[in-house]
């Protein structure tokens, strides 16, 4: 009662889809023509709007993003190791000072 | 125009990237009754699988660059991609508009659908068993045997590994084995 391999393909073979409209590739190559010549209008119209407008715009979205990120990472790390040592050498220029004073007051 | 026919459709793509529209027109004679067939044979329905082609190829006109050379792939490769995820997404669509039609309606006029809609095209039995194939199944069905693609090619196209593929072509093949097995059980049993 199994269905042999070779049944099975030629059942296969017999489905046949139903032909596509007479017209269709004419239809697609039209509406693409169309479309074409609109695009025309709107670049001539607003190529200058366009122009400037993408150069504002990313290739890569999260790539520029993830970037930025690293880049700002890496600048405040830089920035807050400056701060530490500037911080800790006032610090200490401070701490000499007002030892040196609070010595000079005892003398006095 | 003679000598656009020579050309391969790597080569028109490559024109139809600098705006040549008499490229498109023979890319589109080329192929649209090729991957209409592959999209009817998914969708088993002639209206969707005409507005697919023509969706795909009007996005290939408008953004040619999405295709590119340096990627090394074989432009019917590429488009046969673009045409099963277009597939995949209008069923999705398709189905999620059922489930609501079922939860707004209790499941009666969703009923009533589906049977108009079953009523209004004629299916051979192959056809019906197709239907019944999950749809990756199916579509593994459909690049091997209908498109005489090669199992690495349909597998690049569905973006599943060699071994996935062949385990969807046999796992499609036993099930319409199945399906022919019972109806005629069926009708030994009627008879």
């Amino acid at each position: 009662m199994n269905i042999s391999d070779e049944k099975l393909d030629q059942l296969l073979k017999s489905a046949v889809p139903i032909p596509p409209s007479s017209n269709l590739a004419e239809r697609i190559i039209a509406q693409a023509a169309t479309s074409q010549i609109t695009a025309k209008i709107e670049t001539g119209k607003r190529s200058l709007f366009k122009q400037i407008l993408n150069n504002f715009i990313l290739p890569k979205p999260a790539y520029a993003l993830a970037c930025s990120m690293l880049v700002g990472v890496l600048l405040g790390w830089q920035d807050s190791a400056l701060d530490v040592n500037t911080i800790q050498l006032a610090s200490i220029d401070e701490d000499l000072s007002s030892l040196f004073i609070a010595e000079v007051n005892y003398y006095e | 125009m003679n000598s656009l026919k020579h050309q391969t459709d790597e080569e028109l793509m490559v024109l139809i990237q600098a705006h040549n529209h008499v490229a498109f027109s023979e890319l589109v004679k080329r192929h649209t009754d090729r991957f209409y067939a592959l999209a009817y044979r998914t969708l088993f329905n002639q209206s969707d699988a005409e507005d697919i082609v023509q969706e795909s190829f009007l996005k290939l006109w408008h953004k040619p660059t999405l295709w590119q050379l340096k990627r090394g792939s074989k432009f019917t490769t590429w488009f046969y991609r673009l045409i099963v995820n277009a597939c995949y997404d209008l069923n999705k669509k398709k189905s999620s508009q059922e489930i609501l039609l079922i939860d707004e309606k209790d499941g009666q006029d969703y009923e009533l659908i589906s049977e108009d809609d079953e009523n209004s095209q004629q299916f051979s039995d192959i056809e019906v068993a197709l239907k019944e194939l999950p749809e990756r199944q199916r579509m593994a069905l459909n690049l091997c045997f209908y498109e005489d693609l090669s199992n690495n090619e349909a597998a690049s196209i569905m973006g599943i590994r060699l071994k996935a593929l062949q385990s969807l072509i046999m796992r499609g093949k036993a099930s319409l084995k199945a399906y022919f097995n019972t109806s005629e059980e069926n009708n030994h049993e009627h008879k």
